[in-house]
């Protein structure tokens, strides 16, 4: 069972609720998938245009809300952002993302820790968004975050762990939970994760652009529950050469 | 914004008051409260969050804050996000 602040989870697969094609597939995926932690973003509304109402049918499922601050340039935008959800949702909990340049989609690391520190102390349960960088992930631990979340890779770009040896660093050293976050696209890459040691991922992309998103959200579950289950029995060493199975002498005898 | 009955509004006995909601310019009547105007909106008062003036609104000010002349009100609400 994985712990975060005061909350536990079956589940160590969280879920976005982004990119899916419609309401519905979204929810059955997020169903599929099992997550009990679900994000979402905010957004000034649309006074001229119905829209589905998001909130209602998450709220009615068995799953934890953490609202992001995707959208906020700099920590005083993202400190407006984590008050403006603690209003709407009524929750504490807040996925803090700050990430100024478009097309990369990177975390800004000194807002974040700006922000991080500010929300902590006025009671919030943070949970930054990162790069694989172990001393910020060190710094945000320090200042109260309640996990942290680095990336794999850039941000819906289904590269994988690009960022695999900084992750495991991040992930030895750590004192709070350790999610990966961004750039999952394949269950084998989640399973990847679990396996090296991470306390859960976050996926949304993989699963919101898949041709079948309810049967891949299964397949991350899956994937999620084998890897974390691989750790836990611990994995073989690493050899450089080959170590037999199997016995080589005394085998037929050298009768041929 | 402002509270009723404690502080007068710029407007005095003006009917109707002009205000930019959401970034659109709209004429409302006078003392209109926050919760009377998501619900004039149409707009579920459990699922949003209200900033004025670039202040986010707590919940339990929404029935008794009034809209004020030249006020910059939005709501926001919940988003698929990741």
């Amino acid at each position: 069972m994985l712990t975060i602040a005061d909350h536990q989870f079956k589940s160590r697969l969280f879920t976005g609720t982004g990119k899916f094609s419609d309401q519905q597939t979204m929810l059955s995926a997020l169903a599929a998938s099992q997550s009990q932690l679900v994000t979402l973003a905010m957004k000034r509304i649309n006074l001229h245009s119905k829209h589905d109402d998001l909130l209602a049918p998450l709220q009615s499922m068995d799953v934890k809300l953490l609202p992001n601050t995707a959208g906020a340039r700099n920590a005083k935008e993202a400190i407006f952002a984590a008050h403006l959800a603690r209003e709407m949702l009524a929750t504490t909990w807040i996925k803090l993302e700050i990430h100024p340049d478009p097309k990369y989609l990177m975390p800004d690391p000194v807002e974040t820790l700006l922000a991080a520190k500010q929300l902590c102390d006025e009671g919030f349960i943070v949970l930054p968004y990162v790069h694989a960088d172990p001393v910020l992930c060190r710094r945000l631990a320090e200042v109260g975050c309640a996990a942290v979340m680095p990336l794999g890779s850039p941000i819906g770009s289904n590269q994988g762990l690009a960022s695999e040896p900084f992750l495991k660093i991040i992930i030895e050293q750590a004192t709070v939970p350790v999610i990966i976050d961004a750039g999952i696209g394949a269950p084998s890459q989640a399973c990847r994760a679990m396996e090296m040691g991470a306390d859960a991922v976050l996926v949304n992309t993989a699963i919101a652009s898949s041709a079948n998103p309810i049967k891949m959200a299964q397949c991350f579950a899956q994937a999620v529950n084998a890897g974390r289950q691989a750790y836990e029995a611990g994995l073989g060493h690493v050899n450089q050469h080959a170590h037999a199975s199997s016995p080589l002498t005394g085998f037929l005898g050298g009768r041929l | 914004m402002s509270l009723n009955n404690t502080s007068p509004s710029i407007t005095g006995t003006t009917d109707f008051i002009r205000l930019v909601l959401n970034g659109t310019t709209v004429l409302l009547e006078s003392k209109l409260s926050l919760s009377r105007l998501l619900a004039i909106n149409n707009i579920d008062a459990e699922s949003v969050a209200i900033v004025v003036n670039d202040t986010v609104i707590p919940r339990s000010g929404w029935h008794h804050i009034t809209c004020q002349a030249n006020d910059r009100i939005n709501v926001f609400s919940a988003v698929a996000g990741g």
